[in-house]
């Protein structure tokens, strides 16, 4: 069979060609002033709610292990000794999951922040208000029994739910408990 | 031999304009990109959000369809429009991603779902592409203002019923007895059928007193007083002045 390229082909070949080479040019320029640099939109974010400078301290991760659903996707240690961790579950009602920034020191949750969440106005942004985050500021990382603990959580600490958004208040938990976890692990504890 | 230029008046351009918002309002009347009218109305200013991103890629799509319309042949029209919509959309993608990005994570998937948004690909392919740059333009502009009046009214509806707040400001004591069905998608649906019903009454009310008075001034025109009137003023004009 042989190929047929005639004017009209051509055309249509062209002008497909001629558009997305200027959608890509339009694109590329765009896309030079609107880059995001997500590590100083973080550490922004962090000078917002805890005044201590950050070291530039690493961590090593060897052998820590934590629920399949949730990460720690950030770890910063302040001048003061605290550590500043971004805490991420999937369980949330939008596909990226909830990432909260938790603070602990000195064995205490100093604070526990929305970083990165959608959850449906009215119903799971509840859970991202102060008033809802800071009822995990009332225990040290000693109240959280992982041992004793089930699939639902660590045993030992009480926290209310959300009515209506039940897996988004889950997902919460299991972001601030990823964040005791992972402090205790890095204290050798 | 010279090439005959058509001028466009203000009128013709900008008649698209209020079309777009009322008689062709494309939520309440074409009844168009009822994806994101549903999912995204939940307060008020998310449908806001919405409703400015999608027409800011109306205008775009329209004008560059528009000004290719002589360019893109027939046969890959609509690959060709969805690449300029894709465009635009991820602009706006990018843009709200850098300069507002608590917004842009509450709209989430359904900005780059505006290269899909039924609204969009049909004005360029209904309008644009047959239709001078500035005309189309305003025909985006039209169907987006519609678009966006549309969804911030249901947001607003969603949310005062829903969360008990307007714009995100709680008022007081209404948040105890909010209905929450309202925010989650069954009530998505009873808001926009409730809308649509009020929607078209109103409007169709105003059309039919419209057409009345029309009818109403053509029957007087044809009446026999008003033709010889009429008779009258003709012979006055063709005898120079009145005698």
């Amino acid at each position: 069979m042989k190929l047929k390229i005639d004017n009209e082909s051509v055309r249509l070949v062209v002008s497909l060609a001629v558009i997305a080479f200027f959608a890509a040019l339009v694109l590329s320029v765009v896309h030079m002033f609107t880059i995001v640099d997500e590590e100083a939109r973080l550490r922004e974010k962090i000078g917002e709610v805890y005044s201590a400078p950050l070291t530039d301290q690493t961590f090593d991760w060897t052998g820590y292990v934590d629920r399949p659903d949730t990460s720690i996707s950030n770890c910063y240690r302040a001048e003061d000794g605290a550590y500043i961790m971004i805490a991420k579950s999937d369980k949330a009602y939008s596909s990226s999951g909830i990432e909260l920034i938790v603070i602990i020191k000195d064995d205490l949750i100093k604070d526990v922040i929305k970083y990165k969440a959608s959850e449906t106005p009215g119903i799971g942004s509840k859970l991202l208000e102060d008033s809802y985050l800071k009822q995990f500021t009332k225990y040290s990382v000693d109240d959280f029994d992982f041992a004793s603990g089930t699939a639902g959580g660590a045993a030992g600490i009480d926290v209310a739910y959300v009515t209506g958004a039940t897996r988004s208040s889950t997902g919460v938990r299991y972001a601030v408990e990823a964040a005791v976890k992972a402090y205790l692990f890095l204290e050798g504890k | 031999m010279a090439k005959k230029r058509t001028n466009l008046s203000l009128s013709e351009i900008v008649a698209p304009l209020p079309a777009g918002i009322v008689k062709n309002n494309p939520v309440f009347r074409l009844v168009l990109g009822t994806c994101p009218t549903l999912a995204v109305t939940t307060s008020a200013i998310n449908g806001l959000s919405m409703g400015l991103a999608t027409t800011f890629v109306l205008i775009g799509a329209n004008a560059i369809v528009s000004l290719l319309r002589n360019f893109i042949p027939q046969k890959v029209r609509i690959p060709c429009f969805i690449l300029v919509i894709a465009t635009f959309s991820t602009v706006v993608e990018m843009v709200m991603n850098y300069a507002l990005p608590d917004l842009y994570e509450t709209l989430g998937l359904f900005i780059p779902l505006i290269v899909v948004n039924c609204i969009v690909l049909a004005r360029a392919e209904s309008f644009a592409s047959v239709n001078p740059v500035l005309p189309s333009m305003m025909d985006g502009l039209g169907i987006g203002l519609g678009f966006t009046v549309s969804l911030t009214f249901m947001g607003l509806f969603r949310e005062f019923l829903g969360a008990g707040s307007v714009f995100g400001y709680a008022i007081p004591g209404l948040q105890d007895v909010a209905m929450t069905i309202f925010i989650l998608p069954a009530g998505g649906f009873l808001a926009f059928g409730l809308l649509m019903v009020v929607y078209n009454q109103i409007f169709d009310a105003i059309d039919r007193k419209r057409a009345a008075r029309r009818a109403a001034l053509s029957a007087k025109k044809d009446s026999p007083e008003m033709q010889a009137a009429v008779e009258l003023a003709e012979r006055a004009d063709e005898e120079g002045g009145v005698q």
